[in-house]
């Protein structure tokens, strides 16, 4: 049995498609090469400038509308940053909304349960106060008013809900803070490369759902960064991921559109090729389960420039906090970073597997799923000591190679927002 | 814990493993003595391909509750591997200071 089992990650040759041999500053000049600062990973005014300048102004992903599968499904999401809670609730009309999670009479956080910290998801008619039990409709509108003549003129009818813009892309939910209104829709914030780059996706089909999720001393940007790059998988992961070692640590040119961007990581795996027992027998790994879905996906076709027909994964990252991953042959992965404190984040994951159709498939997805959290651990652990080196401020800047291209234009991305804010206070038109 | 007949010999196993989901299995991993995981994994693996044949031959939606606490096993066996195979210890290493739970683990009903 064990001689299956290849532990010499040398014997991998893999078609490459001629993209590792890229040097991504020559495709992207304009980000430079210079040392790096990581000023706003350590600092609270950055994390309260963030509030402002990032989070108040992008579409934030809080989901995916799969969760609200009825009238009436609901579920809240904590966003500690904004200080704020919102409900996601599919009303009478199948419509989803999101709207701010406090009663319009006294204050009161409207949906929760045991600790109001916690998120909740259930299935109601009409969302009650525990407070003083005024009541209101899955549109938000006021529906229930205890003791309508103690109140003065029409305040107790006029209670309602407010809404928070939300729109849907492919399914996943964003919300938008902006003051005033969102400047631009969904698909005008993301560009058309990444709004049109799912059209080919089966995710009907995604029904199996895995979610967990994870604080860690450290600010929200340095998961981003870890999950950025794969180059450090050759060194924290090199136990656990030996059968990918010549495959996707080295990637291909990232396309960019604004703020966003779109990375993929080629190669192929050869089909006899485990570089463990549990891979083996279980046919997963660390991108998850090995076996074919029902529908097989296609390599996403507008993640890609030019031909390139062997692929293991690409990922649709979403400025600011949200990342989409489809791996070859067939699961989906999303991430999502969220702030608490300059130095605390909570991090999400979601995992989507089409049915599965015997045991083995079911048993490939979920051995592959606590594969990947082992992977996790390792990353997750790895961010409060970077989180603490940092803050030593034992230097004031910092090199990125060649490979973490990435990295430099996403702290290009925040600086730029952050000054800009800046301006404008500076000019009192924040 | 009943097993389906011709996999009995596993039911020693089942007090310990027989559990519902991925958080119970990861905190019976760090709670299990190294012997225990060894001697775990590597019985399962020895029966794996009869396992799997017998379970496949069972669409999904017709497990006996003996076939589901037959497919419990193996995956608690999938959650154990790494710790068997790769890290040589109960915890990811380093780990020490990370919090992570799943709170939406589709199982088998």
């Amino acid at each position: 049995m064990a001689n299956t089992v290849n532990q010499n990650p040398d014997d991998i040759i893999v078609a490459g498609g001629g993209c590792y041999d890229q040097r991504h500053y020559e495709d992207h000049p304009d980000l430079g090469t210079d040392l790096i600062s990581y000023e706003h990973v350590i600092s609270p005014a950055s994390f309260e400038l963030e509030r402002e300048a990032i989070f108040k102004r992008c579409w934030i992903n809080v989901g995916r509308d799969t969760r609200l599968p009825k009238v009436g499904s609901y579920f809240t999401k904590e966003i500690e940053i904004l200080k704020t809670s919102i409900i996601v609730v599919r009303g009478r009309d199948k419509k989803v909304r999101a709207f701010h999670n406090v009663c319009p009479h006294r204050g009161n956080k409207l949906v929760w349960e045991g600790d109001p910290s916690e998120e909740k998801s259930g299935k109601c008619m009409a969302f009650f106060c525990k407070y003083h039990g005024l009541g209101y409709a899955l549109d938000g509108k006021m529906q229930v008013l205890k003791d309508p003549d103690n109140w003065f003129g029409t305040q107790g009818e006029d209670l309602h809900l407010v809404e928070v813009p939300l729109e849907s892309w492919n399914g996943f939910l964003f919300v938008n803070f902006t003051k005033g209104g969102p400047k631009e829709t969904l698909r005008e914030y993301m560009g058309e490369h990444i709004w049109n780059a799912l059209d080919d996706l089966p995710l009907d089909l995604y029904t199996e759902h895995v979610s967990g999720k994870g604080e860690i001393n450290s600010n929200w940007k340095t998961l981003h960064d870890a999950f950025s790059e794969a180059w450090h998988g050759a060194t924290l992961h090199s136990e656990a991921m030996v059968s990918l070692r010549n495959i996707i640590f080295r990637a291909p040119p990232t396309r960019f559109d604004g703020p966003h961007r779109t990375a993929i990581a080629c190669g192929t795996v050869p089909d006899d090729y485990y570089s463990f027992e549990l891979e083996r027998v279980s046919r997963s790994s660390v991108t998850g389960t090995r076996i074919p879905p029902a529908q097989p996906i296609e390599a996403p076709r507008a993640a890609f420039n030019e031909e390139q027909t062997d692929w293991v994964a690409v990922t649709y990252t979403v400025f600011p906090n949200f990342q989409f991953q489809v791996y070859a042959p067939g699961h989906i992965m999303t991430y999502n970073y969220w702030p608490l404190a300059y130095n605390r984040m909570r991090f999400e994951i979601n995992q989507y597997y089409q049915a599965p159709r015997n045991f083995s498939e079911l048993f490939a997805q979920k051995t592959g799923t606590a594969i990947v959290l082992d992977n996790i651990y390792q990353d997750l652990g790895t961010l409060e000591a970077t989180q603490r080196g940092l803050e030593s401020c034992v230097y004031d800047s910092y090199p990125l190679i060649d490979e973490e291209h990435n990295i430099r234009h996403f702290h290009k991305m925040v600086d730029e927002r952050l000054r800009a804010y800046q301006e404008e206070l500076a000019n009192g038109n924040a | 814990m009943t097993l389906p007949s011709m996999f009995a010999d596993l039911e020693r196993f089942g007090d310990k493993w027989d559990l519902p989901d991925y958080n119970a299995r990861y905190e019976a991993r760090l709670t299990s003595s190294m012997d225990e995981l060894t001697d775990f994994f590597e019985t399962i693996l020895n029966r794996i391909d009869a396992i799997k044949a017998y379970l496949d031959d069972i669409p999904l939606t017709e497990y006996s509750d003996e076939d589901k606490c037959l497919a419990r096993l193996m995956f608690a066996f999938g959650v154990v591997g790494p710790a068997v195979e790769i890290f040589r210890t109960q915890r990811v290493p380093d780990s020490g200071a990370t919090s992570f739970t799943m709170t939406l683990d589709t199982d088998i009903a």
